[in-house]
């Protein structure tokens, strides 16, 4: 404490103290207006981090959950869509009982067959679902629809089983194609495809025929017209049986000869996950003339890296591998050793295998990128999940489907040809329109598996559908954590600021009495 | 003798000039109470001599010996030291307030919720990718993010600016207080006596002193009589005696210190401009062609030669000395040798081993002994933390110029740091992906100071040359007409090994720009043409192709700005790509897979670039060293760096304020007036001056008696 009190000192003091006890009041003010314990980073700087970062993690979890909204939405829809497939198929199930029973006349049948292809258009546009204008079952090809209605080929003739084709045109009945050469010079009733060959046609269930005669096609192929632009071209030297018998009235179910049915089917337009490429491909290669190939199921592309050179028999490969497009590497793996110039290297999901014709070489620095076709839309649901929303429509409902870099389409063989949902229903119109009951019997036997293969894809909708659940409600219950955590960081505690708000208000008080006091005294009142 | 009346009279007289004296002194004290820098005076009496009488000493009467300045030098030096602190952290406090409102969370325009709106937007993609409108708002949302980090750079940049000048008034303000103090000094010298002081000059003077300490931190040593020595804490005279000497405020001044067998007759040259300052020793003499083995070379500090800088791997890094055409990429600045009357020609003489240069890129605070050796007495902070302690340390100027380097240009590194880093990340996924249109023609954003120049290195000056690593990079034709792959050999890797030679990959410290454009020719001449335009890559397809680009370790396309999202590579330069802006179909959501082809379903970009959100990526820049955090951690970490900043400088200065005013309340109770203590003195004087004229009255009397003894 000073021994002289100075008028400078008085007033400069009283000033003094009356400013911070009122910078303490506004500051206790401005947390009162804002209700926040932080109004500025000085406040608390390592709260007001902590408080950015939780900001930031409940906008991500918001976000998550935005998005198991959306393949709620997805997987829902894909949910109702199988259970209707599932409905029409025990709908074409019930038309093939009644179908394949003596009792059912020819009139009879065909009256079903309108019902049989109403059905088969609906499986196409179930399957053809959108959500938010984007196919579900198209793979990644969400902007165009997943199956497209199409013609295909069904023979009694296994001969015929591999041969290639191809049908231009449409009809919107089946067609049904005889031949009918008498025995000829070729061996009998035994023919070869190529020009020439005499065959009947019918297009309305084989009340009506017509004649016609196989002509030279697209080279390597013959064609056979079936008027009104309908045209089916074979491959030059396909093997066929005639049945000279039927040149007349006999039975068009006789199974003496080849019978060829023209019948609807559904062509798969969207994207599969079949195969795994290796990048350099073919076009390219290493000095070293190593090549590469992988197997097994990867999600996107895997970059193998080489970190330093082997070669021969015995040596073991070093190599470096990325998930994210280069940005982290997995480091120092070592391959299988080599054994007759070939090696594996292993990766999260398949394999790499290099080969070489000659020697197995490589060099320090080659790459090999692992590029996988995708199918799947995947969406992430929290920071370590994500989960398929689409499905790939071959892989469900089948058809037919032209695989890219292959210049004709054949039927899926993902699945057992008695569950290929679009074949079975297509092969069913056939025998239907053309009285067939043979092949109706197959089918209904066809029809129990197709269903069995619908519903196998809906139980693995169910389960992401639970997956979705599941995530959802561990989200809300981890906003809610970290909105309390911010909450108790940040905010002010409303009691204890209005006690601290009077207790400041009296000081300020005090303060002003006191000084005021103080600076009126003077000697010059008493002299 | 006749001592009696006459000396009675005398000794009235002296006591009633004394009492008036002090009375006068007494109101002067009254008069100043309230004038700043006063210091009360007070009157001190003297006994007049004695003389002899008769044999008896008899006093003569009261003189007034002299007026003394009641004032402590030594409170005084005490309340400068704590003032000039005070200063400091004042400005430097209310300077930080304006920068913590920069980073203000508020609802709607902090970087904070820009960049969690940024990456949730692109998460959005995932679920639909082809969706216009999700493009739209995310482009919308992208852009908003690159105006608040330009926004919250350029606000700093201003906030410097606007310490620049205020630095530069102060330092003239300085100038002008030094040369009163050497003024003022001249007319104490002058007027100083055995038996009086000059104490309105010396009030004056003090005055002055408490100015120029709030100004910069300052000692002062009076050897009396006006001597007064003003040094600066570190060392320079500022003023001596009656002699004055000079702060400057320079910009930009280069300090080159050769070792004697150095044949260098050249100048060291910069462009840009940085917060810190850049110390450069030659490690390896040579020419400045850039060769490794005869070139030179030479690391950079920046703390004045305590530290040196180190590359991401923790080697001291060795910079090339470079002319004009090669400029070397080093932090900020970009530096280069040119010969002294001709910044574009290559220097004649050749570096020595342990030449050094001392650049300081920005405005500094020099001190001018004689007219040629400006010494820098800049604030600089060591890289412990720690004040340099040959530089100001306190003051105002000492203030604002740490302001503006150690915390404002701190602010701006690390900006920049998350600038270029969410660039290159988002930019390195998103070049390896697929749009929902293929490009006929591409350019890239970013250009090469030299075709020729390997991509890898400083002097070749492309933006992210040092991501660059070796790799292999795929690009797929497609044939305009069916939408498919033009052929079996129109995509794959590009071939750096040249015409019909075996696949080899990107080097980056052997390949340029030159060498992309090749191996692109090479590999799918029939499809397209690559061309160097205006130092950046652009490649063009030919008829009836168009064309995608896919994986690429090396880093190559996001370098060269082919197919990426953001352009720019600092914080004041981040934007968006022009061909994204101007059609939101490119922005890559999916990428090209096994197929040959990217669907407009695949999302499989999107979620890699949603995923940069919680990644924790490898933030480095110069000063700070490197840290792993993700990108909103780091942006956090800087708000509450300058919370903490703010929040120790406001505690700072308030305990620096609170000494110093104890200490102005010592010195005040020294040497300020109490109006009591003054009424009663001019009570106690007048008193006297009453009794004293009652003496002469008394004499005037006695001698009217003794006159009226002869009638």
């Amino acid at each position: 404490m000073a021994f002289r009190i100075t008028q400078r000192d008085i007033f400069s003091t009283s000033v003094a103290y009356m400013n911070s006890t009122l910078s303490a009041l506004q500051e206790s003010n401005t947390e009162a207006a804002s209700e926040k314990r932080i109004n500025e980073p000085e406040d608390d700087p390592a709260g007001q981090a902590l408080a950015l970062q939780l900001r930031s993690s409940i906008s991500q979890l918001g976000q998550y959950q935005k998005n198991i909204t959306t393949a709620t939405g997805w997987l829902n829809l894909a949910d109702n869509t199988t259970t209707q497939v599932s409905t029409v198929l025990t709908g074409l199930k019930e038309l093939a009982e009644q179908a394949a029973s003596g009792t059912m006349t020819d009139q009879n049948r065909q009256q079903i067959s309108y019902q049989a292809r109403q059905d088969f258009e609906q499986l196409i546009s179930l399957a053809n679902t959108t959500y938010q204008n984007q196919s579900i079952f198209g793979g990644q090809k969400t902007d165009s629809p997943a199956y497209a209605e199409s013609l295909w080929l069904t023979a009694n003739d296994s001969s015929l089983s591999n041969v290639s084709f191809s049908i231009s045109g449409s009809t919107s009945y089946t067609g049904l194609i005889q031949f009918t050469d008498p025995a000829n010079s070729n061996g009998g009733t035994s023919l070869t495809m190529g020009a020439g060959l005499s065959y009947r046609y019918s297009l309305d269930g084989g009340q009506t025929w017509a004649n016609g005669t196989t002509v030279s096609g697209a080279s390597g192929y013959a064609t056979l017209n079936l008027g009104s632009g309908l045209a089916v071209s074979i491959a030059d030297g396909a093997k066929v049986k005639s049945d000279p018998a039927t040149g007349s009235s006999s039975d068009y179910n006789s199974t003496a000869g080849t019978s060829i049915w023209v019948r609807p089917t559904a062509q798969y337009l969207g994207d599969d996950q079949d195969s795994v490429d290796v990048d350099p491909l073919t076009a390219q290669t290493y000095a070293s003339g190593t090549k590469a190939r992988a197997g097994g199921t990867f999600t996107s592309n895997v970059m193998v890296r080489i970190d330093a050179p082997a070669s021969g028999a015995g040596s073991i490969i070093r190599y470096s591998y990325s998930l994210d497009n280069g940005s982290t590497w997995v480091l120092s793996n070592t391959s299988s050793t080599t054994t007759g110039n070939t090696a594996t290297l292993d990766l999260p999901g398949g394999i790499l295998t290099l080969s070489n014709a000659g020697n197995l070489a490589v060099s320090a620095g080659d790459e090999y990128v692992v590029r996988p076709r995708t199918a799947d839309i995947n969406v992430t649901i929290s920071p370590t999940e994500s989960i398929t929303v689409n499905g790939v429509g071959k892989d469900i409902f089948g058809g037919i489907y032209q695989q890219p870099g292959s210049n004709a389409a054949s039927p899926v063989t993902t699945m057992a040809s008695n569950a290929n949902i679009f074949e079975v229903a297509g092969k069913f119109i056939g025998y239907l329109e053309t009285n067939n009951t043979a092949g109706i019997g197959e089918c209904l036997a066809d029809f129990s598996d197709a269903q069995q293969q619908v519903l196998t894809y809906a139980t693995n909708v169910g389960g992401r559908e639970n997956r979705l659940t599941t995530a959802s409600s561990v989200l809300s219950n981890l906003s809610l954590g970290q909105t309390q955590q911010l909450s108790s960081d940040e905010d002010v505690d409303l009691t204890s600021l209005l006690t601290k708000l009077s207790q400041q208000q009296i000081a300020y008080q005090a303060v002003l009495k006191s000084s005021g006091m103080i600076m009126q005294l003077s000697l010059v009142s008493y002299i | 003798m006749a001592i009696g009346i006459g000396s009675l009279l005398n000794i009235g007289g002296s006591a009633l000039s004394a009492e008036s004296t002090a009375l006068n002194v007494t109101g002067n004290n009254i008069a100043n109470v309230n004038t700043a820098g006063y210091s009360r005076q007070e009157a001190v009496f003297t006994a007049g001599m004695s003389v002899d009488d008769n044999g008896q000493q008899l006093g003569t009467g009261t003189s007034i010996s002299q007026i003394v300045r009641e004032f402590s030098d030594y409170i005084e030096g005490q309340y400068n030291d704590a003032s000039t602190l005070s200063s400091r952290y004042n400005v430097l406090y209310q300077n930080l307030q304006y920068v913590e409102t920069i980073f203000a969370q508020n609802d709607n325009g902090d970087m904070g919720t820009s960049l969690d709106q940024f990456f949730s937007d692109w998460s959005s993609m995932q679920t639909s990718p082809s969706d216009p409108s999700t493009r739209q708002a995310l482009l919308n949302d992208s852009q908003s993010l690159d105006s608040t980090i330009q926004g919250a750079y350029s606000n700093i940049a201003s906030a410097q600016t606007s310490a620049n000048q205020q630095i530069s008034t102060d330092v003239d303000s300085a100038n002008q207080i030094i040369q009163n103090i050497a003024n003022l000094n001249t007319q104490i010298a002058s007027q100083t006596t055995n038996t009086s002081t000059p104490n309105g000059l010396l009030d004056a003077r003090a005055t002055q002193i408490r100015d120029l300490s709030a100004l910069v931190n300052v000692n002062t040593i009076d050897r009396g009589d006006g001597n007064l020595l003003v040094q600066t804490s570190n060392g320079c005279t500022l003023v001596d005696g009656s002699s004055a000497y000079q702060l400057k405020y320079l910009n930009n001044q280069v300090t080159p210190s050769l070792t004697p067998g150095s044949s260098f007759n050249g100048k060291i040259y910069f462009d840009g401009q940085d917060s810190n300052e850049y110390t450069l020793k030659v490690v390896q003499g040579g020419n400045f062609s850039g060769d490794p083995v005869s070139g030179a070379k030479f690391e950079v500090s920046l703390d004045g030669g305590k530290t040196w800088m180190t590359s991401n791997s923790g080697k001291t890094e060795y910079f090339s000395a470079e002319n004009y055409g090669g400029k070397t990429t080093v932090g900020n600045l970009d530096i280069y040798f040119g010969q002294a009357s001709n910044a574009n020609l290559t220097p004649t003489g050749n570096l020595a081993v342990g030449d050094q240069f001392q650049i300081v890129p920005k405005g500094g605070v020099y001190y001018y002994q004689s007219a040629s050796t400006p010494i820098n007495i800049t604030p600089q902070k060591l890289a412990s933390g720690a004040d340099d302690t040959s530089r100001l340390t306190g003051g105002e100027i000492a203030g604002l110029l740490s302001y503006r380097d150690a915390y404002c240009g701190s602010y701006e590194e690390k900006l920049d740091t998350l600038a270029k880093n969410l660039i290159w990340e988002v930019n390195s996924q998103h070049s390896q992906g697929s749009g929902l249109e293929n490009f006929s023609q591409v350019t890239g954003t970013y250009a090469v100071n030299s075709n020729g120049g390997a991509l890898g290195l400083d002097s070749t000056g492309l933006a992210f040359g040092d991501k660059l690593t070796s790799g292999a990079s795929m690009m797929y034709f497609y044939s305009s007409a069916t939408g498919a792959l033009a052929s079996a050999s129109s995509f794959g890797m590009l071939n750096f090994g040249g015409a019909g030679s075996p696949l080899q990959g990107f080097d980056p410290k052997t390949d340029s720009l030159t060498d992309v454009a090749d191996a692109i020719n090479n590999t799918f001449g029939t499809y397209c043409d690559a061309t160097i335009v205006n130092q950046k890559l652009q490649i063009t397809a030919k008829d009836g192709y168009n064309f995608a680009f896919g994986s690429d370790s090396s880093g190559l396309y996001a370098a060269l700005g082919l197919n990426t999202y953001f352009d720019g590579s600092s914080a004041s330069t981040i934007s968006l790509n022009p061909a994204v802006n101007a059609n939101s179909d490119f922005i890559n959501a999916g990428q090209v897979d096994g197929s040959g082809m990217a669907e407009s379903g695949d999302n499989t970009t999107a979620s890699a670039i949603a995923a940069l959100a919680s990644k924790t990526i490898s933030l480095s820049n110069p000063f700070n060293g490197t840290t792993s955090q993700t990108l909103g951690g780091y942006y956090s970490t800087l708000v509450s760096q300058v919370g903490a900043d703010a929040s120790a400088a406001n505690y700072n200065y308030q305990y620096q304020s609170t000494m110093a005013s104890n200490l102005d309340s010592q010195q005040n109770s020294i040497s300020g007036v109490n109006l009591d203590e003054e009424l009663t003195n001019l009570m106690k004087y007048q008193n006297s001056y009453q009794c004293a004229a009652k003496l002469i009255t008394t004499a005037d009397q006695m001698m009217q008696t003794v006159l009226g003894l002869k009638q």
